[in-house]
């Protein structure tokens, strides 16, 4: 399990409505909507350096905790762990 | 929290101009149901119209609080005005975030002067709250878009030089800037409204409407989830700020009012049932003035409680404002009622403040939504 897992998961675990959420889990299926949206992507600016741009605005990059964490490191030049 | 030197400042600066430039000319407006292009060009003359906008493109990049101390200032002297503050940042935030560069140098400079004044077309007769339903139409056509449609509820509609138009481009919502001189777009005013009626309310139809492809913000289906959203969360903040504005109107109406007024052989503020009033007025005003207040901390900190703290500033702001609008006509009596004074101006414009860019339902749902889980987990 990543840090970087953990730190996402974390910010999701305080807006989802759900009591535990895997890193899997499609987020848009379990209550994620627009204002998390603009919310995570302030949070990927802010805490993890990465900045989402109209380029970026596909559903599957933030489907899931994998997904943001997958879009994450390809935004850093990062490979997959 | 106490402003700071530069901050009271700026407000000292907004409230001179609102005094003289827009105050005692608000009950006309009111009346006349617009306000006049020359203020608007003063407004944007002071750098009002593109307070948030980048340095580089013009604008005075201003802070959140001070952001909010503008909106304040605005919304004591005339709601109307503000709301052009409000659906004219929306527009240069959302385009700030979301377009390209070509996109800002074509429009954020002008916007920034109030050279051209941007509304927000995103409603339509069966889209209010739930803007996902919106149906307007776009269809790729010669190698741009053609919109068909009708938008209501468009702030500053009857005066905006650029509309920033939501539209579904194959089903998906997306966000379109359109000039207002666009062949095919036509815009007729929407009279006699409730409150805010100096803003030039309009619906804004759509019929053969050729854009360029250039003129898209944001790809397909991004257009409420992204850009909506984004401009309306600013929205939110603008409109709680604009409340607590109406607040201390209605509060410093009344003290002054009850100050002077005798009725039983001594002033109304003598009286204890509206020494409750006023209470509850001074104590309303301060509260929701803090939230605002902590909400713009928060933004600007990019704090995990942004949207929640931004959220209840709104929601209090809001209903705070109508019950001390409500108080401020009850003490006024009859006097309040009649269009020598402007407390029922002021009650009016508060009404429309728990409607606009999310009623205080939404804000509610939202609220019991997000901001309760840190409490049962």
């Amino acid at each position: 399990m990543s840090t970087l897992n953990a730190e996402i998961r974390g910010f999701f675990s305080k807006r989802m409505p759900i009591q535990e959420l895997s890193d899997d889990d499609d987020l848009f299926s379990n209550g994620f909507n627009s204002l998390y949206v603009l919310e995570l992507f302030d949070f990927l600016d802010a805490h993890l350096g990465v900045k989402v741009e109209d380029a970026d605005l596909e559903f599957d990059n933030f489907r899931s905790v994998n997904a943001v964490a997958t879009f994450v490191r390809r935004k850093r030049g990062e490979g997959e762990e | 929290m106490e402003l700071s030197e530069t901050q009271l400042e700026l407000r000292n600066q907004c409230r001179a101009f609102a005094e003289a430039e827009i105050a005692p000319f608000a009950d006309e407006w009111d009346r006349r149901e617009a306000m006049p292009v020359e203020t608007l060009r003063k407004m944007g003359g002071r750098g009002y119209l593109g307070a948030l906008i980048p340095k580089e493109y013009g604008g005075g990049a201003l802070g959140r609080i001070e952001f909010g101390i503008l909106n304040e200032e605005l919304g004591r002297a005339c709601s109307s005005a503000r709301s052009l503050v409000t659906v004219h940042s929306m527009v240069c935030h959302a385009l700030n975030r979301w377009g390209n560069e070509a996109q800002k140098r074509q429009w954020l400079p002008s916007l920034a002067s109030g050279e051209t004044i941007a509304a927000f077309a995103l409603s339509e007769a069966e889209a209010g709250s739930d803007a996902q339903a919106i149906r307007t139409q776009a269809f790729a056509s010669q190698g741009g878009y053609r919109l068909e449609g009708s938008k209501r509820w468009v702030t500053f509609g009857q005066l905006a030089d650029l509309f920033l138009v939501f539209a579904r481009l194959e089903d998906q919502p997306t966000a379109f800037l359109v000039p207002a001189q666009t062949e095919g777009l036509r815009r007729s005013a929407i009279p006699d409204m409730y409150g805010l009626r100096a803003s030039s309310i309009a619906e804004v139809h759509l019929e053969q409407c050729w854009i360029p492809e250039s003129a898209m913000l944001a790809r397909p289906g991004m257009g409420v989830q992204a850009v909506a959203s984004y401009a309306l969360g600013l929205g939110r903040y603008s409109v709680a700020w604009g409340c607590v504005g109406i607040a201390q109107a209605a509060l410093e109406a009344s003290a002054r009012y009850a100050a002077t007024r005798v009725q039983f052989g001594k002033a109304l503020a003598e009286h204890q049932l509206i020494q409750k009033m006023l209470s509850d007025m001074v104590t309303k005003t301060r509260a929701a003035r803090q939230l605002c207040i902590a909400a713009g901390i928060s933004q600007e900190r990019r704090s995990s409680s942004a949207l929640l703290d931004t959220l209840c500033a709104k929601y209090f702001a809001s209903t705070a404002a109508v019950a001390i609008a409500n108080d401020a006509l009850q003490i006024h009596g009859a006097q309040g009622c009649s269009g020598a004074a402007p407390v029922q101006r002021f009650l009016r414009d508060a009404k429309i403040m728990e409607i606009i860019e999310g009623s205080s339902q939404i804000q509610q749902i939202l609220i019991a939504h997000y901001g309760t889980k840190e409490y049962y987990l």
